[in-house]
């Protein structure tokens, strides 16, 4: 807001000291005095004027002024974005006055497509952040900037690791199997990086278009948002500004797995439970016994035995992390400039993790000639990124699964520091298992981004009331991530020697747009047309190279020839849009809002006769307080309503979905791998836009002045034409073909307060709440005349579950798909043969006890969980069972019920306290780290420790095979937990947890030097600080944090904690300079 | 400059740009070839056929489940595991078991496989001879581009015949796909699609060339038309399990063969010209050693001397990558830990114990196709040795990493040979009896050049043999034989199923399992006392003895029984803990009902017009 604010200070300036000639002064006294912030800094541009009378004034360029009254005059100071003041004169001579910024500012600009509006002109559902905002909590990144501060916008972060993915969804995901994201803007330019792609130093504002109204006019891809990010521009004088902190970070939180002691008695109990002996025979224990020693030791072995806790081993580090920015602000009244340089510096709390980037910005303007101003910015960003993270699908089990399950002792013939040898582990059934530590350091893995973003562009006054802008861009992302697999990976072993890989890809991207302005203020009419015309292209190049069997790991990505064997594969692709618009807004004695756009989109990606769409929108506004009926001594300072509705589309499938093409694969003819073509995808020619249909219903209310602000939306978005990729006859020779499917809905509504609770001279205290509600249905899944859907199962594969999430008309998308628990099986359950033969088998079940498909193998049932029966299957005996469809059932929902924010802000004199919580609240998260933690596949595999008492089938006296019902009921009276299973997991509601958390995300509090030690320092502004992160998260939760999502690439999946990376709490202590 | 000069100006520059967009939303791929620019030379149409090979190759059909999990349990193979590990479990374990059900995974993905490769030969069959130069070409071009359509009629005649002798009858289409058409299709009778592809395959034969005149490598000739053209004879002619399309009634299911006897006889006639030709041709013929015939596949070479393998299909992919590899010797073979010289082997199938000893003495077939010993932990940890096997869990292996020099990866590259010379001789002398309705000597002259080959050291004794005379006899006798020959190559079940023997094959294989199973005794084992005739008297040992002899590339092993010297070390051979897997073998099996598998829920699901088999 800075730089809007000092223009439009100076424009006021320039035209009060024109004004000022023609003032003629009265008699009575001079009174003289500053008008400053709440910073103390002085503000020019003021209006001064005398109630009642038509004299008036401003104040200079360091906030002075003078003016003549009277005695029983009152002066009145009103300034945009600040507070009115009235001050009765009385006998002062001086008077200084504060101005109190209002927290609702109707004035503040938002920007929306193509162009700015004021705050109390907008029609639609715009959520808005400022810099001023970002500047008080300083972040490491934008999108943490906007976490839990904007309603009806949701940010996810996959997991912990620094540079994770983030998942940020409007209102909602709308689609099916296309990408939710929202469209990006910055300065203009649509971008794919996202606000990863800006330093958050470098914000001016970002503004979040919701309802169709305001996303329309981008048509294409507005459908799920769009994000406008405004960079900052330079401003008079110079100004440098130094921010930079530094700080570390630490695990937040980390699982319980069991002790040493709890872990042998568990590896004996497995042998037990595995041993096929008949009763008349004990089972054989070598094999434990020669690992970690005899049942009766274990208690003086192992119950104060050292031991070795990987998460601290992996993620116990106090990671460092630094930020340095330099901002360097100037000109003069043609010619303004804005430098920006960025470094993070960040290490990851994982060994050999860690996270750097420069970002370098300029931005240029400059009047050229009194009707020509030329722009120009530029933007670069490199970074790179370290570290295999915990989640690596070559690694079959997970990396940080092996974290848990690594044994964290070595026994009675091996030392705990033993366990840190590279050797196989030969101990372990599972062939490839090394520890933790030698995973982490044989997969390395570094991902180089760059980003070079150009703007340039004209804005030409043809005439006083047309306007016409010309901008034009260029983008190159460059995406280069480098994999070494060393020898002791599991991919090399899997490969036979070192490997790596190397995958570069490259977007190439240009942009044109030209927009025409007319406005027209007449009387009590104001009128604005826009007429726009946008292009833009994309060129992407991907080269993947797959090169094995290296001799060793010295030289690797320097010279990729040294490998044995190669597999290249690479792609390339253009696509374009290009698009006319046109917009409408009118307003009556400025309380009638109208607004109408409309937005003709053509996308390369459907065949010509499909390529064009129109995205109409249409939207009213009513503000109610500035009708004369409206009493102006009610609280009520500000009330509009406003309608909108429109449509705006979806084009993120792939390319040439809509053509009949061919692609290589191979024979081996000759021992060559001899190029050959098949057909690619059944293309589809009926493919169109998918489309998005908004109704959203605003209020806007400002109580007592504005200092407590209310905005109210409600929407109701309709999805249609869903892009989905289905499944059809296999008869074709496809599997499934992309087509426009069904419909899903969006209701919702959002809330966000804002209040200015105290406002004086020295102490203040702000704070602000959102809260949003929404809700996912999926309409109908039909497509064609007599073709009906009503549901499908998708896996999530993260292990060998199938069919983990469903997708089910009349419900939302991410629901969680699996058995009901049911208690455990318990003695009582099997029939006598089963003790006779120590054969648990579900042949050897009661014959009313079921058991499920998924446990047909099992050869021990004896402890392990009963799967709740809804069908009334049988097996081929006639057995009741639990069948492995038919007993599914709906076990969990992704969707939160509501989300939102609470940020509160107090000063005092140069004090201030800020401080901001996030939550999340109803939804389920599914639990898959606890899943696979608690089974053991194989042997010597530590499992999580839950609290409860575990099922067990061994003699705690000496260890011995209990096989007598009545003993094992006796031993088991409190039994709660199941035993420990060997086979493959299944997914039942145990899984499931309740997601809701929250967070006390970040307090911080800052200290600004006051104006007379300034003034002596030679320094405009100084500010320290020290700020905390992700301090506490009240949760049910029983993983590492709430906020995951592991299976980001695929939207009807969410709410899945599988292999995330641990999430860390943070502290930094900072310093902001401005010269 | 005014105004108006400026505003022109611009409108003119919004104009030119905006006239210049109207192809700028017609973008070409530039990593897929364009279906209006492809098929216009020669290599285009190769391109298509290898694509059509590569359906093939995939996982899902040769690279594995055809060959590897839908050819047992048969009498000579069953799945590795016993009672607890061996059980039908919803997928490969149920669909061997003949426990599987429409929910049964692993099927629908061969199901697709087939179409998907039905679909890119009748992209082939279609544009091919659509070709400018298929009419208009030089001589060179036209000859190529003849036998690329003729190849792409046989590729699509073995997917449907692998359909139908999966699913009986099964959707039929010959067009290439297109965006709007109908692919919901009903069941075709079985009868009618093998009448239609025996008609491609008479069309191709005259297309493609004798492999004589074309360079030796992994593609169709016309032996191997021929060939296949008397193999989809013989199944067309054969039993299958049919019931009445139209009613779905599960009464009407039961093994039969289609009822035009006419044709029947006709279907044989075609088999047996056929095999007659390739004979009379001479450029195929038996490699005088079966151990180098699978020493060379194995070895990735492929024989330019005596062509024996008529058609192999190439496996091949530097990287290992599934699909174009192949499970050979990784899933079917010689079970072998990962951590050994050669990597991982599943050992996924085991040898049927009785069919071990069914082998006549001085068989050199019995240690080419069946191993004693396996790699494993227990073995020692250098793992370059091998230790003996146990006689219920022997491993086919005639594809064999030990002949090969690669190392660690859970797949191979060794081909598939899908028609071998001694199947056409063994084809002659059914087809030929058949027709003459008792054994010929032309019949008995083919069965005899198999045997003299697997038994070099007994060919006068050969030379002496006689066969019954009637045809039921004799076929018995090329039953058994094709078993030897022909053992694990992946039509053994089906072949069984033809000749309405595969109910009685598993009562057969159980009663001789069991025979060999009542031999032990833990005080010492017993006298057999089974039906095989050389096998009788014969005391199976409870173990047998094995040396690790450096002058032996593996291990040296001793049957008798007795320790050779103190220097031997024993091995469980015939023991009680080792026979857990006869429990399960061919568990879910019924006679008229178990022949086919049911048609996959999935496939159901987005093909309503499919009915299912009756009793699913």
């Amino acid at each position: 807001m800075k730089i809007t604010k000092t223009i439009k200070r100076l424009i006021i300036s320039a035209f009060f000291f024109v004004f000022l000639a023609n003032v003629v002064y009265s008699q009575s006294s001079e009174i003289r005095g500053s008008v400053t912030d709440s910073e103390n800094t002085g503000i020019p541009g003021v209006t001064l004027s005398i109630k009642g009378k038509s004299i008036g004034t401003i104040t200079d360029i360091n906030g002075n002024y003078k003016i003549t009254a009277n005695v029983r005059d009152t002066i009145i100071f009103s300034y945009i974005g600040y507070e009115k003041q009235e001050i009765i004169i009385g006998n002062k001579k001086v008077i200084h006055v504060t101005l109190r910024e209002n927290l609702y500012q109707l004035d503040e600009i938002v920007v929306v497509g193509y162009n700015q509006m004021k705050k109390k002109d907008l029609l639609g559902a715009v959520s808005s952040i400022q810099a001023k905002d970002l500047e008080k909590i300083p972040v490491g990144s934008a999108t943490e900037a906007i976490t839990g501060k904007l309603a009806g916008v949701q940010v996810t972060t996959s997991e912990g690791a620094p540079g994770a993915d983030i998942k940020i969804r409007v209102r909602g995901g709308t689609s099916i199997t296309q990408d939710n994201a929202p469209l990006y803007i910055i300065d203009g330019f649509p971008s794919d990086l996202g606000l990863e792609g800006v330093s958050p130093n470098d914000i001016q504002s970002i503004d979040v278009l919701k309802d169709a109204s305001s996303t329309s006019i981008y048509g294409s891809r507005g459908a799920n948002g769009v994000i406008i990010v405004t960079t900052k521009k330079g401003e008079d004088g110079l100004r440098v500004t130094y921010n930079g902190y530094g700080g570390f970070r630490n695990v937040s939180k980390t699982l319980r797995v069991q002790t040493p002691y709890e872990f042998v008695k568990t590896q004996w109990e497995r042998m037990v439970r595995n041993s096929n002996a008949s009763p008349s025979s004990e089972p054989d224990m070598s094999t434990v016994i020669s690992q970690y020693g005899e049942w009766a030791d274990y208690s003086d072995l192992y119950m104060n035995a050292p031991y070795i806790n990987w998460q601290d081993e992996i993620f116990g580090r106090t990671a460092k992390v630094q930020s340095h920015n330099v901002t360097i602000n100037g000109g003069s009244k043609n010619t303004k400039y804005n430098f920006n340089y960025t470094r993070n510096d960040e290490e990851g709390i994982m060994i050999n993790s860690g996270f750097k980037s420069n970002y370098y910005k300029f931005r240029f303007d400059q009047s050229l000639t009194n009707f020509l101003k030329f722009n120009a910015s530029m933007n670069y960003l490199e970074s790179v990124s370290t570290g295999a993270g915990t989640t690596d699908a070559s690694d079959v089990n997970g990396r940080l699964i092996n974290i848990l399950q690594y044994r964290p002792v070595g026994g009675i013939n091996k030392t705990n520091d033993s366990l840190f040898d590279d050797d196989l582990d030969l101990d372990s059934e599972d062939a490839l298992d090394f520890n933790p530590i030698t995973m982490a350091n044989n997969t390395d893995r570094n991902k180089y981004r760059t980003n070079l973003q150009m703007n340039a562009g004209f804005d030409v006054n043809i005439s006083k009331n047309i306007i016409y802008k010309i901008l034009a861009g260029m983008n190159r992302l460059n995406n280069s991530t480098e994999s070494l697999y060393d020898v002791y990976s599991y991919y090399a072993v899997k490969a036979g020697g070192v490997s790596a890989t190397l995958v570069d890809q490259s977007t190439n991207k240009w942009n044109i747009s030209n927009t025409l302005t007319y406005n027209l203020k007449k009387d009590i009419h104001d009128l604005n047309i826009m007429l726009g015309q946008e292009a833009n292209q994309m060129e992407l190049s991907m080269i993947n190279i797959y090169a094995n069997k290296f001799k060793n790991s010295d030289i690797v990505f320097g010279d990729l020839s040294g490998a044995e064997t190669h597999l290249v594969t690479s792609d390339k692709y253009k696509e374009s849009l290009f698009s006319l618009f046109g917009r409408i807004n009118y307003s009556l004695k400025n309380r009638y809002l109208f607004s109408a756009s409309l937005r003709h989109d053509g996308s390369s990606k459907f065949s010509s006769g499909k390529q064009f769409q129109d995205f109409p929108a249409a939207a009213v506004a009513w503000r109610i307080s500035d009708e004369p009926f409206f009493n102006p001594v009610s609280p009520v300072s500000n009330l509009k309503v406003r309608y909108s509705y429109g449509s705006s589309g979806n084009n993120r499938i792939d390319n040439f979905l809509y053509m009949d093409n061919f692609k290589t694969v191979y024979y081996g003819l000759n021992n060559t791998s001899t190029v050959g073509v098949i057909p690619n995808e059944l293309g589809n020619s009926d493919l169109k836009w998918e489309t998005t249909y908004t109704n959203n219903i605003g209020v806007d209310v400002g109580l007592f002045k504005n200092r407590l602000n209310f905005v109210a939306e409600m929407y109701v978005n309709n999805t249609k034409n869903l892009l989905l990729d289905t499944q059809i006859s296999s008869t074709s020779g496809f599997t499934t073909q992309m087509k426009n499917i069904g419909s899903t809905e969006n209701k919702g509504i959002e809330l966000t307060l804002n209040a200015s609770i105290i406002a004086t001279k020295n102490f203040t205290w702000d704070a602000g709440l959102n809260i949003s509600f929404n809700k996912n249905k999926i309409v109908s899944l039909d497509w064609g005349e007599n073709w009906k859907q009503d549901h499908y199962v998708v896996t999530s594969n993260w292990g060998y579950m199938s069919g983990d999430y469903l997708v089910q008309v009349g419900e939302p998308l991410g629901l969680m798909y699996g058995y009901v628990q049911d208690g455990i099986y318990t003695a009582n359950d099997f029939k006598d043969v089963a003790f006779e033969t120590g054969m648990f088998t579900p042949g050897n079940l009661k014959d009313d006890v079921p058991y499920a498909m998924t446990q047909s193998k099992e050869t021990n049932l004896l402890g392990q969980i009963k799967i709740k029966r809804f069908s009334d299957a049988v097996d081929e005996n006639g057995h009741p069972v639990a069948s492995v469809d038919e007993d599914k059932t709906i076990i969990g929902n992704a969707n939160p019920t509501h989300f939102g924010g609470f940020n509160t802000a107090l000063t005092y004199k140069g004090f201030d306290l800020n401080i901001f919580l996030n939550w999340t609240y109803g939804n389920d998260i599914y639990n898959a780290t606890k899943l696979r933690g608690s089974t053991q596949m194989y042997s010597n595999k530590n499992v999580l420790s839950e609290t409860g008492i575990r099922y067990t089938m061994v003699e705690p006296e000496t260890g011995a095979r209990v096989l007598d019902r009545d003993r094992l009921n006796e031993l088991n009276a409190n039994a709660t937990l199941p035993a420990i299973s060997q086979k493959a997991e299944t997914l039942t509601d145990w899984a499931i947890e309740d997601g809701s958390f929250l967070r006390l995300n970040t307090i911080s509090l800052g200290y600004n030097l006051s104006k007379s030690i300034l003034k002596k320092m030679r320094l405009r502004k100084l500010r320290v600080y020290a700020t905390g992160y992700n301090l506490y998260t009240f949760t049910n939760y029983t993983g590492y944090d709430p906020e995951v999502d592991s299976r980001l690439n695929t939207v009807v999946t969410p709410g899945l904690d599988y292999n995330a990376y641990p999430r860390s709490r943070q502290f930094i202590f900072g310093i902001n300079i401005t010269y | 400059m005014n105004n108006f000069q400026k505003t022109f100006a611009i409108l003119a520059c919004i104009l030119l740009f905006m006239v210049s967009c109207s192809d700028f939303l017609d973008i070409e791929p530039e990593s897929q070839y364009m279906d209006e620019n492809f098929f216009l030379t020669t290599e285009h149409a190769e391109m298509a056929l290898y694509g059509v090979y590569n359906s093939l190759t995939s996982t899902e059909l040769y690279g594995r489940n055809i060959t590897q999990y839908y050819d047992i349990d048969s009498d000579i193979a069953q799945i590795y595991g016993g009672e607890s590990t061996g059980k039908p479990d919803g997928e490969r374990r149920s669909i061997a078991r003949y426990a599987f059900n429409a929910s049964t995974k692993q099927l629908d993905v061969a199901w697709n496989a087939c179409y998907e490769g039905i679909n890119r030969a009748n992209v082939l069959i279609d544009r091919v001879p659509k070709m400018n130069l298929y009419e208009n070409g030089t001589e060179a071009e036209k000859k190529i581009l003849k036998r690329i359509y003729g190849e792409g009629l046989t590729l699509r005649a073995i997917f449907y015949f692998d359909l139908i002798r999966l699913w009986g009858d099964v959707p039929f289409k010959t067009t290439p796909s297109k965006h709007g058409e109908n692919f919901d299709l009903p069941r075709t009778s079985r009868d009618s699609i093998y009448d239609y592809i025996i008609n491609d395959l008479t069309n191709a034969i005259e297309l493609v060339p004798w492999a004589d005149e074309v360079a030796n490598e992994e593609r169709i000739t016309r032996g191997a038309v021929k060939g296949i053209l008397a193999r989809i004879c013989l199944y067309a002619a054969g039993y299958s399990l049919r019931w009445d399309l139209e009613t779905g009634n599960i009464n009407t299911l039961k093994m039969a063969t289609r009822d035009d006897a006419e044709r029947i006889k006709a279907l044989y006639v075609i088999a047996r010209d056929q095999c007659a030709d390739i004979i009379a041709k001479g450029i195929h013929r038996l490699n005088p050693s079966y151990e180098n015939l699978w020493k060379n596949v194995s070895r990735d070479m492929i024989d330019n001397e005596y062509k024996e393998n008529i058609f192999e299909l190439g496996f091949f992919s530097k990287l290992l990558v599934p699909d174009e590899s192949g499970y050979y010797g990784a899933y079917i073979g010689i079970r072998s830990n990962l951590n050994s010289k050669w990597g991982k082997c599943s050992g996924g199938i085991c040898v049927m114990p009785h069919f071990y000893y069914l082998f006549e003495n001085g068989d050199t077939r019995r240690d080419v196709s069946i191993s004693n010993y396996e790699f494993t932990t227990a073995s020692d940890l250098t793992l370059n040795k091998g230790i003996p096997c146990k006689l219920f869990n022997l491993y086919p292996a005639k594809w064999r990493k030990t002949w090969s020099d690669l190392p660690t990866a859970d797949v191979t590259n060794f081909n598939y040979p899908m028609l071998r010379y001694s199947d056409v001789l063994l084809m002659f002398a059914e087809s030929d009896s058949r027709i003459a309705n008792g054994s010929t000597p032309d019949a008995i002259q083919a069965l005899k050049m198999v045997r003299k080959r697997a038994m070099p050291t007994k060919i006068s004794q050969i030379d002496s043999e006689t066969y019954p005379s009637d045809f039921e006899g004799f076929l018995d006798v090329i039953i058994k034989e094709r078993a030897f020959e022909l053992a694990f190559e992946g039509f053994r079940k089906t072949d069984l199923i033809r000749w309405n023997k595969l109910a009685s094959a598993i009562e057969y294989t159980r009663t001789e399992t069991n025979a060999i199973q009542n031999c032990f005794s833990t005080s010492g084992n017993k006298a057999y006392q089974g039906s095989i005739i050389h096998l009788q008297g014969f005391i199976i040992p409870r173990n047998v003895f094995y040396k690790h002899d450096d002058s032996k590339e593996f291990v040296q092993i001793d049957l008798s029984g007795s320790r050779p010297d103190a220097d031997w070390s024993s091995s469980p051979w015939l023991n009680a803990s080792f026979m857990s897997n006869m429990s399960v073998y061919a568990t879910g099996f019924r006679e008229n009902q178990s022949e086919l598998f049911p048609i996959p829920t999935k496939i159901i699901d987005n093909s309503p017009a499919i009915t299912q088999l009756p009793g699913y």
